[in-house]
């Protein structure tokens, strides 16, 4: 074997990623530009305090996809568990964590019936987890009357306000170490190969012994519960529960995993990339309010960015 | 009569392949001509050439005296050039006659919309012309994978083409629907047409064919008449280099102790009562025509499938398991039929593939040992000789026989005590076959067991030691020695009454 | 081989007993959503002495005819083996420009509503050259646009307002005694079933939906195939928005949203499989009305309107299980 293939090969494998993470960083520097202030430490808060909310709920889409999956539910999870959280919590320190606990054990169970219905069912994952969601939208608003209402306690606000270390909240923190699980999880475990793997031929999983039942139930529960988190620390930040909560989560998801060079068809990608493409679209939905752009603006920009992104970086790769 | 079909100087390049390299050669009206050589020679694309699926960069097709260049694959078709691809191209959705004459459709109904009935007509009196029975009405998906080549081969009948191409058509079917296309091939031929034809089986392009071009490395050898020249002559042509002996020497001497047995294995409707011992140093083939329940019994042996009577002893220790992860544990590794399905994940590295199932057998708490896949890779590569870049190839940009020995050395890394193997040469090219054949033989001589089926009778007799034959998914007989020739097998694996030799041959054919 | 066996002329249906069996075995899932239909079609008229008014009958087709017509422009994307994200907003895009352009001159009218069906054919022809062009799933090139549509959509309208003539609303949606809705949707249906069924483009869309490999070598022009099914979906949609429109009367940048998801459901619970080459349009108008009847019923009995999502979920879940079980056995 040739050491030189071999280091051109992983060069020519990691391009793509190369491409995002420079995309990323010639957005931020692009937007220093115009706006000076942009890279100042007060407003790189306050764009990874976007990042981690989207960043945690990504977590679990990009399991979801890796496996050639989608999770239309996710949105709605993040908006039942911040507004059951909200109502529960209402105020009360001492709640607070048996909330959690509740809200933990309530997202594990969504993602268990998700994962059952994919995987025992073979029901397409789109349709199941939009299945789940419409029953999560549902019993959120019976909770709630349709009008949520409660508040957060203090040291969920402590933990989405107070600014740590200058740039970061306790939500970054959280971010940042689930991120780190996230990424050895997927490139240094069993478990990580066999989600691509299951992603890249669910048969040939099998016969090689891959435990596909286990695995696709951990993804979707994975995927619930990082979402269910994001609801929860999400009332730190809203300090109430609203029913506009994440309303973009899902289409927002979908498009950082896939802009961060993940494969919507499965098996390729990781959450390296994923971090970028939530960068990606952080710094410019940031650098368009700073423009006081309107809102049916930032739509546009940001549809347009993400067709031209995915024909530059990937155009040349064929999926199929 | 002139040539039907004249190739003069194709060249194709592909980005820095240079796939063909002016080629030519000319097929006579009413022959089947073979096209030779290993996989990667070039063949398949210049078929893909001369069907219109490619453009050359340079050259000409000469069709009946006239220069044709074809811009699409239904450019050659309308203008007389069918193809059956290797890779089956039937919708499972549509019926039979849907697929039959889609993208016909416009011609067989006259008008804006599609007459159903008419596509059934005519999907009867096609079938009827070349003597095949289908049900037009079927879902194809329905069908068995050999009936849906059939559909495939009547698809390009539709047309009517004055050349047929065949693209390995027999690797999916039985020996019945082979002396099916054998008689579609000779009312196609005695009709003053053209047959171009792939096969990997030697022994059908000795019995299909009657002129042979062989080609190598894209350029092309030579073309020579089949009548003149023997099977070792076109290998030699092939390879460009004598090839011996094409078999390993078997087991000399007598076998040692039994390392595997199984007693009245069953699954209540493909295959029943079944025993049979895997012993030391020798090599078990299963004699079987196609769909007799020897994939059924491999895959329960494997964990794949349930069984629901009888039982494994491994080392003389009955073993209880219903997973194939359970299997692979234990130490039965599988090396399934269909390699792209079922053995890899063609998207993954080589090194992740080979490490698909070992990855378990060496995690510590879950967490890969990532020195330890490297390492183990890299011997595996060099072991089974597979000629890859860097072990961080995708396996699907391999060929198809390095693939294969990916397939097998993932096997080979979890240490398996027993394996079975399901077709492992199929669709790879005669040197690659060779490298498999060595090291399936070393394997017995390192005393692992192997069970072995392969649809190739050269290869069940040349590698076992010992072969079973398996009827409706009974074993029928067991042959060893010089017991072991195509007739004997053939005979028992068709399970006929006096079992003297080839003469029931036909009986198996016309059910 | 025996040739000499003589087939006589009698439907197929009926001439063989395999025949019969295949013919059910295909059909079963459609005949399923028909007998869930017909259920819950005899529990309504007895849980609810309205349900069976005519009136309320007349609500419940006006109310979903909508939903209707997008589900078939849903289809055929989902017949290609992907999904149309865009739909929702593009029927937005068409609500408001409809109201924009609308006045009180008939001419404005047509004008207006010639503009939607253009839009909705540009948006399809996008849509379409963006997969097959820039080689991208459907999934997210239909992702991107719909984000592009809905800013679009906000950009001619950012807040609700503005009214459709009244005149053109209540011919469109209930003219001629709700006769003129009823034969302008028999018609479209009739239609999109014909082109489905019984054209090259229709087989060539099931083609390359069940194997795009498979359809290219048999010589079918996949990528035209592709972008005359995202022109046909987007034409459909616009044609959806118009209804939408005439039955919401208002101008709402916001007023597709929901249809994306709706559209999705109904076409699968109608049949259709999102792994593509396989619809019912016939399905799909059944499934319009299990969803239809549903919603309409919770809103007799006097339910709160959140029950619609649990209900809606439960059902989609509820006929994909039976299906799946079904078909495993």
């Amino acid at each position: 074997m040739n050491r030189m293939n071999s280091r051109s090969l992983k060069i020519r494998q990691i391009l793509p990623l190369l491409m995002v993470y420079g995309v990323m960083a010639a957005l931020a520097l692009v937007a220093n530009v115009i706006n000076p202030g942009f890279l100042s430490q007060d407003n790189m808060y306050s764009i990874l305090k976007q990042v981690a909310f989207l960043g945690i709920a990504c977590i679990g889409q990009t399991f979801v996809i890796l496996t050639g999956g989608i999770d239309l539910s996710l949105r709605y999870m993040i908006l039942f568990s911040n507004v059951l959280a909200a109502q529960m919590i209402n105020g009360r320190q001492d709640m607070t964590w048996s909330v959690f606990a509740l809200i933990l054990l309530i997202s594990a169970g969504v993602g268990i019936v998700n994962g059952f219905g994919v995987h025992f069912l073979r029901i397409p994952a789109m349709v199941m987890t939009l299945a789940t969601g419409t029953v999560l939208y549902g019993a959120t608003l019976l909770y709630c009357k349709g009008a949520p209402g409660g508040h957060a306690s203090d040291i969920l606000s402590a933990i989405a306000n107070r600014k740590l270390f200058g740039m970061m909240n306790g939500v970054t923190i959280i971010w940042i170490l689930l991120a780190a699980v996230t990424i050895i999880l997927l490139h240094s475990t069993t478990f990580g190969r066999s989600v691509f793997a299951l992603g890249t031929n669910p048969e040939g999983a099998r016969y090689a012994g891959i435990r596909a039942p286990f695995v696709m139930l951990s993804v979707y529960v994975i995927a619930a519960v990082t979402a269910g988190i994001t609801g929860f620390l999400f009332l730190g930040y809203t300090e109430s529960g609203y029913l506009s909560t994440a309303s973009s989560y899902n289409m927002d998801s979908i498009a950082a995993v896939v802009v961060g060079g993940t494969s919507i068809m499965g098996g390729r990608g990781g959450y390296t990339g994923t971090i970028a493409g939530v960068g990606i679209m952080m710094i410019l939905n940031s650098l368009m309010t700073i423009l006081h752009m309107a809102e049916a603006g930032k739509q546009v920009v940001q549809g347009l960015l993400i067709i031209v992104l995915l024909v530059v970086v990937y155009g040349r790769r064929r999926e199929r | 009569m002139g040539p039907s079909l004249i190739v003069k100087e194709l060249d194709k390049t592909f980005v820095g392949v240079h796939a063909v390299d002016h080629v030519s050669f000319e097929c006579q009206p009413g022959t089947v001509h073979v096209l030779q050589g290993e996989n990667g020679a070039g063949k398949s694309t210049v078929l893909k050439m001369l069907s219109g699926m490619y453009q050359p960069d340079s050259g000409e097709i000469i069709l009946g005296g006239t220069s044709v260049k074809f811009r699409h694959p239904s450019d050659a078709r309308r203008k007389g050039i069918a193809m059956v691809y290797q890779e089956m191209s039937v919708l499972p959705e549509l019926t039979v006659a849907q697929n039959i004459w889609l993208h016909e459709e416009g011609r067989v109904s006259g008008g804006l919309f599609l007459k159903e009935a008419r596509l059934l007509k005519a999907t009867e009196e096609l079938a009827e012309r070349y003597g095949i029975e289908v049900d037009p009405y079927a879902r194809t998906g329905d069908l068995p994978i050999a009936g849906q080549q059939m559909v495939e081969i009547l698809k390009a009948l539709a047309v009517d083409p004055e050349i047929l191409i065949l693209d390995e058509p027999t690797s999916a079917l039985t020996v019945r629907e082979v002396e099916k296309l054998r008689r579609i091939v000779e009312t196609i031929t005695y009709a003053g047409k053209t047959v171009l034809f792939i096969s990997h089986r030697m022994e059908e392009v000795f019995s299909f064919g009657d002129r042979a071009t062989v080609m190598k490395d894209g350029r092309l050898v030579g073309t020579v008449d089949l009548k003149e020249v023997t099977e070792n002559d076109i290998i030699r042509m092939m390879v460009g280099r004598e090839l011996e002996d094409i078999f390993p020497p078997g087991l000399q001497g007598e076998p040692g102790e039994t390392v595997f047995r199984v007693e009245n294995l069953g699954d209540g409707h493909s295959f029943h009562n079944i025993s049979f011992a895997l012993r030391k140093g020798e090599i078990l083939g299963i004699g079987a025509l196609d769909g007799q329940g020897q994939t059924q019994l491999m895959r329960a042996i494997a964990g794949v499938q349930h069984h629901s009577e009888g039982s494994v002893w491994l080392n003389g220790e009955q073993l209880n398991y219903q997973s194939c992860r359970k299997a692979l544990k234990l130490g039965i590794g599988y090396v399934p039929e269909d390699r792209k399905q079922q053995g890899l994940c063609l998207g993954m590295s080589v090194r992740e593939n080979l490490s698909m199932t070992s990855m378990f057998r060496y995690a510590t708490f879950g967490f890969l040992h990532k020195k330890k896949e490297k390492e183990l890779a890299r011997q595996m590569i060099d072991r089974m000789n597979i000629s890859t870049p860097s072990m961080l190839q995708a396996v699907g940009n391999l060929s198809g026989g390095n693939q294969q020995k990916v397939a097998i050395g993932k096997t080979l890394e979890d240490l398996p005590k027993v394996i079975l193997l399901n077709e492992p040469t199929r669709g790879i090219d005669v040197e690659a076959k060779q490298e498999i054949y060595r090291l399936i033989r070393e394997l017995v001589n390192q005393g692992i067991a192997v069970l072995l089926y392969t649809s190739d009778m050269m290869e069940t007799i040349g590698l076992s030691d010992r072969v079973i034959t398996l009827y409706e998914g009974r074993i029928t007989g067991e042959l060893t020695g010089a017991e072991l020739t195509e007739e004997r097998i053939m005979c028992y694996a068709m399970d006929c009454g006096d079992r003297t030799g080839a003469a029931q041959e036909g009986k198996g054919v016309q059910e | 081989m025996k040739t000499d066996v003589k087939k006589e002329k009698i439907p197929w249906l009926l001439s063989t007993k395999h025949n019969r069996q295949m013919f059910l075995r295909r059909k079963t899932d459609i005949m399923m959503v028909y007998g869930f239909l017909i259920l819950l079609l005899v529990a309504a008229a007895f849980s609810s002495e309205v349900f069976m008014k005519p009136r309320n009958l007349y609500n419940l087709f006006s109310a979903n005819t909508g939903l209707l017509l997008v589900t078939f422009a849903q289809l055929f994307v989902i017949s290609l083996g992907g999904v149309d994200l865009s739909v929702g907003s593009v029927i937005s895009v068409v609500n408001v420009v409809l109201i924009t352009l609308m006045n009180d001159s008939p001419v404005s009218w047509f004008a207006a509503i010639a503009a939607s069906l253009a839009i909705g054919a540009a948006v399809g022809l996008f849509n379409g050259l963006l997969v097959v062009k820039g080689n991208m799933q459907p999934i997210i090139a239909t992702l991107a646009t719909q984000t592009i549509f809905a800013g679009a959509a906000l950009f001619v309208m950012d807040i609700p307002g503005g009214t459709m003539p009244s005149a053109l609303s209540k011919f469109i949606a209930k003219g001629w005694g709700y006769k003129f809705p009823m034969l302008y949707v028999a018609a479209i249906t009739a239609a999109v079933w014909l082109v489905i069924n019984r054209t090259g483009f229709g087989r060539s869309l099931m083609a390359v939906g069940g194997s795009e490999q498979a359809a290219e070598s048999s010589g079918i022009p996949v990528a035209r195939t592709k972008i005359l099914a995202f022109v046909a979906s987007g034409l459909l949609t616009a044609v959806a928005a118009v209804c939408i429109t005439a039955y919401t009367t208002s101008g709402n940048p916001l007023v597709g949203e929901a249809y994306t998801q709706r559209s999705i459901t109904t076409a699968v619970v109608g049949g259709a499989a999102l792994a593509g080459g396989r619809c019912s349009v016939v399905g799909c108008l059944a499934a319009v009305l299990i969803m239809g009847i549903i919603n309409n019923l919770l809103n007799l009995l006097g339910m709160v309107a959140y029950y619609q999502y649990v209900m809606q979920g439960v059902i989609l879940v509820a006929a994909l299980a039976v299906s799946a079980i079904r078909i495993k056995r």
